[in-house]
């Protein structure tokens, strides 16, 4: 199992993919155009959305869904933020994108989010088809270089990465004729804070209601998860080192490079500034809690002086005429 | 959440199924179903009828983006979805291009064009539902309806039910790292709610806390779960592998430093307000089945207080009530516990970054804890 992990994980994302790539479209040149491609996580669930929703109302086993990408891309770096459903009729077992919809959807996506645009599109399957190639060329009238995402459900239970690929297009020449290939991107997933905390929210929550004790309980095990995860990486790279050390696996000098890059970045930060900056904030938080401790007290001793007031005056109706009320009374 | 045990737990209990059939049942749209309950209409003969509401994964992350991507201006949406019971069941979220939602009554006019669009244009892609609420946003002051709101919401119960009101704070699920969420139903006009239980106490800003008080008792709260489908759970599950570093490296204190600062202005407001109230009013004190929230100011009139106390508390409180009416001051200091505790955790992620990145200590030296591993710094 150890080794298993070591071999999955050291080699993540690249093009020395796991399962066997026989897709005739996809080119096994290296990419290297540069592009980095950020997908939300928004993207991700609408597509499993759209695809669950397809599947339970046509009831077939492995329907067909084709939608759109759209994000920001600034560059060569590119962020995929959402996604939409596309209309499309099969007409002679070839897919035509209906291009009015198409039209019709964008022009409202702008006017709801005026900073994204059409980045690229996406379907279901476990591989890219010749089919995926024509669909991809009406893409193009769109954007001239669109991405094309390929989530496959049913590896998702048995792998431990997530079963989507993002692939760009390039013309390559084979015999003469111009073909167009689909090579594989590299791609990481990235977060802000409000989604974050939805996606972690939703993740984490059954069906029923978990109904937590306390607030610190939930963030302190939201971060001990996370850390966890960090210390299960560094666990695995220290295993590498050994079995390179013992030679029972051969070194990969890029590896150890990145080991040592690691390395060397502790500690992060270490400057008297960021010392000075640390203590002023834990001075800031210390004070806004002692604040509300003092608050608090303050509160206390007020609903104390009260009750203690009605329990004094609450005598006096009684009529026995004990004018005692101010015996009893801390003057403050 | 170990995700190998996780996995192997799943499919040891489960045929491995991208779509289980009766977790994700819900997903089918049953139009025949859906226009008969509409016919029947079993809420207009029970004010209460719905009491909860079930949003997608998809809906509330959507929502929430949606909600932050507004910052401080008031965004709203529509929500498509179809009843069950008593429980409303909200599929998807569409955004709408209107914005500051809390200046006039029907913002949603304005929008009506791009909804009647798009609701032809999803009718083409498979979604079937119809809309069945609407959401908003109040950034940095709670969830709760407003008067505007209240009526917005009224007139859409009224021609459009059924119907379901949805707020969402996006400053405060960041601050205190959970959503913050609530979903609404008014009463009909001049309708008296006979069950005068306490509502959960909310931190609600000094500015608007007169449209909170005024408005409060004209809806009530449904409750809200969450579902997800199949193969959203997988999805999250494999996502997890991938934002876990997100966890670590988003600080909440410095993301939030505006909207803290503005709390604490605002807590000091109402403590302003607080202590002039206390020196200002009666010596009235406030005890179960009493009156109003004043009490003897803690200096000043002790000494006053003992005389007129007695007449004032003459009345025999009627003794089965358990309304309990919070002085302004324990209100406040419910408020600042709130800020404390959300301040403590953005502090407690950034010792722990500090004291694994920063630190580099051999393995020697581990007995040290990590209180004391601080001063040194």
């Amino acid at each position: 199992m150890t080794t298993m992990e070591v071999n999955m994980d050291i080699v993540p994302d690249s093009e020395a993919a796991t399962q066997p790539q026989v897709s005739p479209v996809v080119s096994t040149a290296p990419n290297n155009s540069g592009l980095m491609v950020a997908l939300h996580p928004l993207t991700l669930l609408n597509i499993s959305d759209h695809f669950t929703r397809i599947k339970m109302q046509q009831q077939i086993q492995n329907p067909q869904v084709i939608g759109a990408l759209v994000g920001i891309q600034t560059g060569r770096d590119v962020e995929i933020s959402n996604s939409y459903e596309l209309d499309f009729d099969t007409i002679d077992g070839k897919v035509q994108i209906n291009h009015e919809y198409f039209i019709t959807k964008q022009e409202q996506f702008r006017q709801v989010f005026p900073q994204f645009d059409f980045l690229g599109w996406y379907t279901m399957g476990p591989f890219p088809t010749e089919a995926d190639i024509e669909i991809h060329k009406q893409m193009i009238e769109f954007n001239e270089s669109p991405l094309f995402l390929q989530m496959n459900p049913f590896e998702m239970v048995t792998s431990k990465n997530l079963p989507i690929t993002v692939y760009e297009s390039i013309i390559d020449i084979i015999d003469g004729q111009a073909h167009t290939l689909f090579i594989k991107s590299q791609y990481k997933i990235e977060t802000g804070e409000a989604e974050r905390i939805a996606v972690d929210h939703v993740a984490h929550t059954t069906l029923g209601e978990g109904g937590e004790g306390s607030s610190l309980i939930a963030h302190l095990t939201t971060q001990r998860n996370a850390i966890q995860m960090l210390h299960t990486r560094i666990k695995l790279l220290h295993q590498y080192l050994d079995l390179t050390n013992s030679e029972k696996m051969p070194v990969d000098h890029d590896i150890l490079r990145q080991i040592a890059g690691l390395c060397n970045r502790m500690p992060t930060i270490d400057s008297a500034d960021f010392k000075q900056e640390f203590l002023t904030e834990y001075n800031d938080v210390l004070l806004t809690t002692y604040l509300a401790t003092i608050t608090k007290g303050t509160n206390s001793i007020n609903e104390l002086v009260d009750k203690f007031n009605i329990a004094n005056s609450t005598n006096r109706p009684g009529g026995r005429g004990r004018h005692q009320q101010h015996q009893g009374f801390p003057n403050f | 959440m170990d995700s190998d045990i996780a996995r192997k737990t799943f499919e040891f209990s489960n045929n491995i199924v991208t779509v289980d059939p009766t977790q994700d049942l819900i997903y089918r749209y049953d139009t025949e179903e859906q226009s008969q309950v509409n016919q029947e209409k079993p809420w207009t003969k029970d004010v209460h009828y719905f009491t909860k509401v079930k949003i997608s994964a998809v809906a509330l992350i959507k929502m929430v983006m949606h909600a932050r991507s507004g910052g401080s201006i008031e965004v709203m949406g529509l929500m498509q979805g179809k009843i069950d019971g008593n429980t409303m069941i909200i599929m998807d979220a569409f955004a709408l291009p209107v914005e500051g939602t809390e200046t006039r009554v029907n913002a949603q006019a304005e929008a009506y064009e791009y909804m009647v669009q798009y609701l032809t244009t999803i009718r083409q892609v498979g979604r079937l539902e119809n809309i069945v609420g609407w959401y908003h946003s109040h950034p940095g002051y709670g969830c709760w309806l407003s008067g505007i709101d209240v009526n917005t919401q009224m007139t859409n119960q009224q021609y459009q039910d059924p119907f379901v009101a949805v707020v969402i704070d996006p400053n405060r699920t960041v601050s205190a790292g959970k959503v913050e969420i609530g979903a609404f139903r008014t009463y009909p006009a001049g309708y008296k709610t006979p069950d005068d239980g306490p509502s959960e106490y909310q931190t609600i800003p000094l500015s608007k806390i007169e449209d909170f008080g005024v408005h409060c008792k004209q809806y009530y709260q449904l409750e809200i779960s969450h579902f997800k489908s199949t193969l959203d759970t997988h999805l999250l599950e494999l996502l997890w592998h991938k934002y876990w570093v997100n966890t670590l490296s988003q600080s909440s204190l410095i993301t939030n430093r505006d909207y803290s600062a503005e709390q604490i202005a605002d807590l000091v407001e109402k403590l302003d307000q607080a202590e002039t109230q206390l020196q200002q009013s009666g010596r009235v004190s406030s005890f179960p089945g009493g009156m109003g929230g004043s009490r003897g100011n803690v200096a000043s009139s002790q000494t006053v207080g003992g005389s007129s106390a007695g007449g004032a508390t003459a009345t025999a409180p009627p003794p089965e009530k358990k309304r309990v009416e919070e002085s302004p001051l324990s209100k406040v200091t419910k408020d600042s516990t709130k800020i404390t505790v959300e301040a403590a955790h953005g502090l407690i992620s950034q010792v722990l970054k500090n004291v694994l990145f920063n630190k580099p200590q051999p393995i020697v030296e581990q007995n040290k804890t990590e209180v004391e591993i601080l001063p040194d710094a």
